[in-house]
């Protein structure tokens, strides 16, 4: 008797949970998204109307004795303080380099590093205090797109010249604001390149699994954009809580009816847990669907010890060089970083390196820290980096075109990003298979199991 | 009553207890009126978050360390104020005042509602519910960006058309807001309600035999201090102008009770210390990265097992002494035995 | 047919992991009366055992590491025990339970940072116990979930005899069931105390070693098999054993059915936890004693 009221209650339970969560509001994005953008659009305008006020705030010190500048970037939870962390390290580095050879106007230059926590209020807190108490004259850094965001309207107002280094929404170059700068590419560049790869290796059902945060999002929904375009419509995007342990019982209902390509889209320990549950089940890569992994599969050592063997054939969108195409900058960033700090630098320490360098250039060329000529002198810039050749298109003399996209305007069109595929087992990035672009690629397209 | 009673003694040094209080007051109101004065924009920001969160740290210890129940949900009624007057500027342009008032009520009214569900619960019971209706909200409001933006940051717009740079304005309504909480809290706990709470905490049974409606006051705690949280971060919200569903993870509620703890949970002015002064060292210690929150957690379980009272109480209880320690010294079940008259008034009143 | 068999050997083979570790959780609180909300953290910590263990002693077969990671886990239990938990029992702290919750949600932020500050936020992997896939017909299954479940299979098993036939085992059973009573036949209460939380620490510490090659480990990775756990230990009845392996059954099952059935895939993940959440407040509102808990007084 008693076990039976028992199950019952189970049997309540359960089809009462099936219906309070299947009874969710039927998403309808679209609709948000535009008064999104009008408020933006407002926002932007009231600014545009303080600015004569408020730029002339804090003073940046020009008789300093040294040249401060800003970074800003997570190191801490609930941000990805990974990546922010090697951020942090090879911007000091730079400075330490730049030091070293006798820093910038004669004057030695300090780095104020600011935890943002991956939150945006806090973004906007520690820009603030930044520029207001630290004074710095030009800022750098950050990694989560929300909460660059929220960086670039503090640095907006106060007009200080900002050269971002990782955050990918579209929307930060898109905001035209004169004193901001971007080398990392826009979400719709980066996505674009793995989808014109999708393309020309063929497969048409397309599974990704992506995690259920911003990150996550702003890429499915490029993907499922820009694969329309190209006339694969065949795409389902099923969003997982980050801190997904098991991925088994999702893989197995893919694996009923197995896709071309399953696409794992989930940062830090979850790309690992998903590479190796797809694997163990014999899901992918196989030889009918093939298996593209986060970002995080770069960091290699990290990479092969949390997937093992399971990581052959995977295959993942990379931010900057690889090593074929090396430069010496890039070999000597590489080399002085794994020296230093016993680690091997991913995108985001190579892009945070470029940005503190290309700030620091353009004080230089710019014969002083004001502000307006610093911002000039960007506009200006050519440096060769560790990604390569790095300036900015369009810019006040050169605007964006009417039949391009706004995020164009100072930003670098060619930011490096590449297909990479783990074609053995332990393989290091620097060696593994450049599959994409093609005229770079040091592989076939794809290698299949 | 006895409490007021107490407070007429004099101290050993001849000194009327209400003098120094009151000159204390007056100091530390000084102080706080004084602070734009001196401090830098960063500065100001620090200590406005630091009122905020002195305000769940001392409305919580009215919630555990008065009523006894030990919620984890604390921060996410601070949330639900928050987003409640989020939404409804993001989805119907409703100004930010209304939005507040708004978010304060929807908080009520949650509370009211899981104050009635967890009210016969045992304190492990009661901490494992709240700490799932607090995930669960955490989950939905991430989970669901075409109503509240989800990770991406929710927008709201600024509490005043005023630069954001100018912090001093936010700063004193901050304030006000502190401080108005922590009067209507002492007012509180001084009052009937609050001897009812105690006599219910330290015995329900008895207290309830004695005559005291268990289920209000509980329920009534539970509503009222959601409603405060709701307040705090209603405005949290047009200060920061962005919210996202971090603010929802169970380390701040961690935060939040630690700093009643470390402050003294069973007072509420030592624990809205305990707020500022952990939010502000916390800030100061930025530099050692996570070994001050290993530091800080150790900190935490050492003062729970040898100072329950909290670093402040005891500096804390020489001035105002309204906290429920008193009694306890006298005797567990005193509150009760107190109460007990009181009550059996009321009820004649009633009747 | 097949898939609905798949999608359900999924879930009891985890679904044993978790009874494992929901063991643990309900020992402690059958025993001394208290949740132990550093759960998830011994968890945590059985992996990171594992890791450091094995990358100190290369030699050493993985499997080998687990019962040091176990015995890790006791010990720590043990300690934190004695210094915080035993003054309870002493009658020198007022207002236990609140305390007892209080200072285990302590431990459980100290351990969470002290892993974060010392090691880092880098995923770790102990080296597999079995590598390669077992194919039982129906699907492939990792060796390491194999091995695990297997594992926790026996030590569950053992711990049944252990609590049913042994001394000790009848001697914590009588703690659970009336202090007193114990107290007059010579059964020393606050040994018990240590024993059971020591254990359940223990417990949750092997099943964090267990599943650390499946999983791989950061400081964080506790959160979800700890409030796993409050659901089994709520559904299963609060101080029910057989409640608890149970209840670890279903919360397996009903992991990845869900997952494998739920209308709408797109959401199915986003979800999962809160799914087991909801389960959780329904039990906890409309049948607070779970399935197999004592009737309270």
């Amino acid at each position: 008797m008693k076990s039976k009221s028992a199950f019952n209650l189970c049997l309540v339970v359960l089809v009462l949970s099936v219906l309070v969560v299947s009874c969710g509001p039927a998403p309808t994005p679209e609709v948000i998204r535009e008064t999104v953008v009008v408020r933006e659009t407002e926002e932007v305008i009231k600014e545009v109307e303080q600015e004569v006020v408020v730029t002339a705030t804090p003073e940046p010190e020009t008789e300093a004795d040294t040249i401060l500048i800003g970074g800003v970037g997570p190191l801490s939870a609930p941000g990805s303080y990974v990546s922010g962390i090697q951020m942090r390290q090879a911007m000091m580095m730079a400075v330490d380099e730049i030091n070293e050879a006798g820093g910038i106007l004669g004057k030695p230059v300090e780095l104020v590093f600011g935890d943002t926590e991956g939150l945006p209020e806090r973004g906007t807190a520690v820009t603030e205090r930044l520029i207001t108490q630290n004074r710095i004259v030009g800022l750098t850094g950050e990694y989560h797109s929300h909460v660059g965001l929220t960086v670039m309207e503090v640095a907006h107002k106060y007009g200080v010249p900002t050269v971002f280094a990782e955050p990918w929404a579209d929307e930060i170059t898109a905001s035209g604001h004169t004193n901001i700068f971007r080398i990392a590419p826009s979400i719709e560049f980066y996505s674009s390149i793995a989808t014109n790869y999708m393309v020309e290796a063929g497969w048409e059902r397309i599974m990704f699994v992506v995690e259920d945060t911003d990150y996550g999002h702003l890429q499915a929904e490029g993907w499922v954009e820009q694969l329309e375009q190209a006339g694969i419509t065949d795409v389902e995007v099923i969003y997982a809580d980050p801190g997904t342990e098991d991925f088994t019982p999702i893989l197995q209902r893919i694996q009923l009816d197995p896709p071309d390509l399953l696409a794992g889209v989930v940062t830090g320990i979850g790309n690992a847990r998903m590479v190796r549950q797809a694997c163990e089940l014999g899901l992918a890569p196989t030889a009918e669907t093939a298996y593209y992994a986060s970002a995080d599969a770069q960091y290699s050592d990290d990479f092969w010890e949390n997937v093992g063997d399971c990581g052959q054939y995977v295959f993942f969108t990379f931010v900057g060089l690889p090593e074929s195409v090396w430069n010496e900058n890039t070999e000597a960033f590489v080399t002085n970083f794994e020296e230093i700090y016993e680690h091997t630098p991913g995108a985001p320490a190579m892009e945070a390196y470029d940005a503190t360098y290309l700030l620091l250039q353009a004080i230089e060329d710019a014969g002083s820290t004001e502000p307006g000529a610093v911002i000039e002198a960007l506009e200006n810039i050519r440096m060769t980096g560790t990604l390569g050749e790095i300036w900015f298109e369009y810019t006040s003399d050169n605007p964006v075109p009417e039949d391009e996209p706004d995020w164009m305007w100072h930003q670098w069109l060619t930011p490096s990003v590449y297909i990479i595929q783990y074609t053995e087992v332990g393989q290091t990035l620097e060696e593994a298979n450049v599959v994409f672009p093609m005229e770079r690629a040091t592989g076939p397209l794809y290698t299949s199991p | 009553m006895s409490t007021k009673r107490r407070n007429q003694r004099s101290l050993p040094g001849g000194f009327p207890r209400q003098v120094l209080q009151w000159a204390a007051v007056a100091i530390l109101v000084i102080i706080a009126l004084l602070v734009p004065t001196f401090l830098e924009s960063y500065g100001l920001h620090v200590m406005i978050i630091a009122f905020w969160y002195a305000v769940l740290s001392s409305s919580w210890s009215l919630l555990a360390g008065y009523a006894g129940q030990f919620s984890f949900a604390h921060v996410a009624f601070t949330a639900i104020g928050a987003y409640t007057t989020g939404m409804l500027g993001m989805h119907f342009d409703w100004p930010p005042l209304v939005g507040i008032v708004s978010g304060v009520l929807m908080a009520g009214v949650v509370g009211l509602a899981i104050g009635a569900l967890v009210l016969r619960f045992k304190p492990a019971y009661l901490a494992l519910f709240t700490i799932a209706f607090s995930e669960i909200l955490r989950l939905l409001i991430r989970g669901e960006p075409q109503l509240t933006r989800g990770d991406h940051g929710l927008r709201l717009d600024p509490l005043l058309r005023l630069d954001v740079t100018s912090r001093v304005p936010h700063y004193y309504i901050m304030l006000a807001i502190l401080v108005g909480c922590l009067f209507l809290m002492h007012w509180l706990v001084s009052s009937r309600i609050g001897l009812f709470l105690r006599a219910i905490r330290e015995d329900e049974e008895a207290a309830a035999a004695r005559g005291v409606d268990v289920v209000r006051y509980k329920v009534f705690a539970f509503a009222i201090t959601s409603m405060i949280a709701g307040l705090a971060g209603a405005f949290y919200g047009h200060y920061t102008t962005i919210l996202s569903p971090n603010m929802l993870v169970l380390t701040q509620m961690g935060l939040v009770m630690s700093m009643a703890i470390i402050g003294g949970v069973e007072n509420l002015i030592a624990a809205a210390f305990g707020g500022i002064l952990i939010q502000v060292g916390l800030e100061l210690l930025r530099e050692f990265g996570p070994w001050r929150l290993v530091i800080f957690g150790a900190l935490l379980m050492i003062m729970l097992r040898f100072a329950r009272n909290g670093l402040l109480t005891p500096l804390f209880r020489l001035l105002f002494d309204h906290g429920p320690q008193a009694e306890m010294q006298e005797g567990t079940g005193a509150a009760a035995e107190e109460a007990a008259p009181v009550a059996e008034e009321v009820t004649a009143d009633g009747a | 047919m097949d898939y609905l068999l798949s999608i359900s050997t999924t879930g009891v083979i985890m679904g044993i992991i978790y009874a494992l570790m929901a063991l643990g959780l309900t020992l402690i609180y059958s025993i001394l009366g208290i949740v132990n909300f550093a759960h998830g953290e011994f968890y945590m910590l059985g992996g990171y055992a594992a890791y450091l263990g094995l990358s100190a002693l290369p030699g050493l077969h993985p499997l080998l590491i687990v019962p040091l990671a176990g015995l890790a886990g006791v010990l720590l239990g043990l300690i934190f025990e004695l210094l915080f938990l035993r003054p309870i029992h002493q009658d020198r702290i007022d207002r236990p339970a609140e305390y007892a919750i209080l200072v285990t949600f302590g431990l459980s932020f100290f351990f969470i940072n002290l892993m974060l500050a010392s090691l880092g936020p880098y995923p770790r992997r102990p080296p597999s116990f079995f590598s390669g896939t077992v194919d039982v017909g129906l699907m492939k299954i990792s060796g390491d979930r194999l091995t695990a479940s297997g594992f926790s299979l026996a030590l569950v098993a053992t711990l049944l005899v252990i609590i049913n036939k042994t001394w000790i085992g009848k001697a914590l059973r009588a703690v659970s069931q009336d202090k007193q009573a114990a107290a007059v036949v010579g059964i020393d209460a606050l040994t018990m105390n240590s024993v059971a939380f020591a254990v359940g620490a223990g417990l949750a510490a092997v099943a964090g070693a267990l599943l650390a090659p499946s999983f791989s480990v950061t400081p964080d990775v506790g959160a979800q098999p700890s409030i796993r756990s409050y659901i089994i230990i709520v559904l299963g009845g609060m101080g029910s054993i057989k409640g608890s392996i149970l209840g670890g059954l279903i919360i397996g099952l009903v992991e990845s059915l869900a997952t494998g059935y739920f209308p709408d895939p797109t959401r199915a993940l986003k979800y999962k936890t809160a799914f087991g959440l909801v389960i959780f407040m329904l039990v906890l509102l409309l049948r607070p004693r779970g399935l197999f808990g004592r009737k309270e007084e």
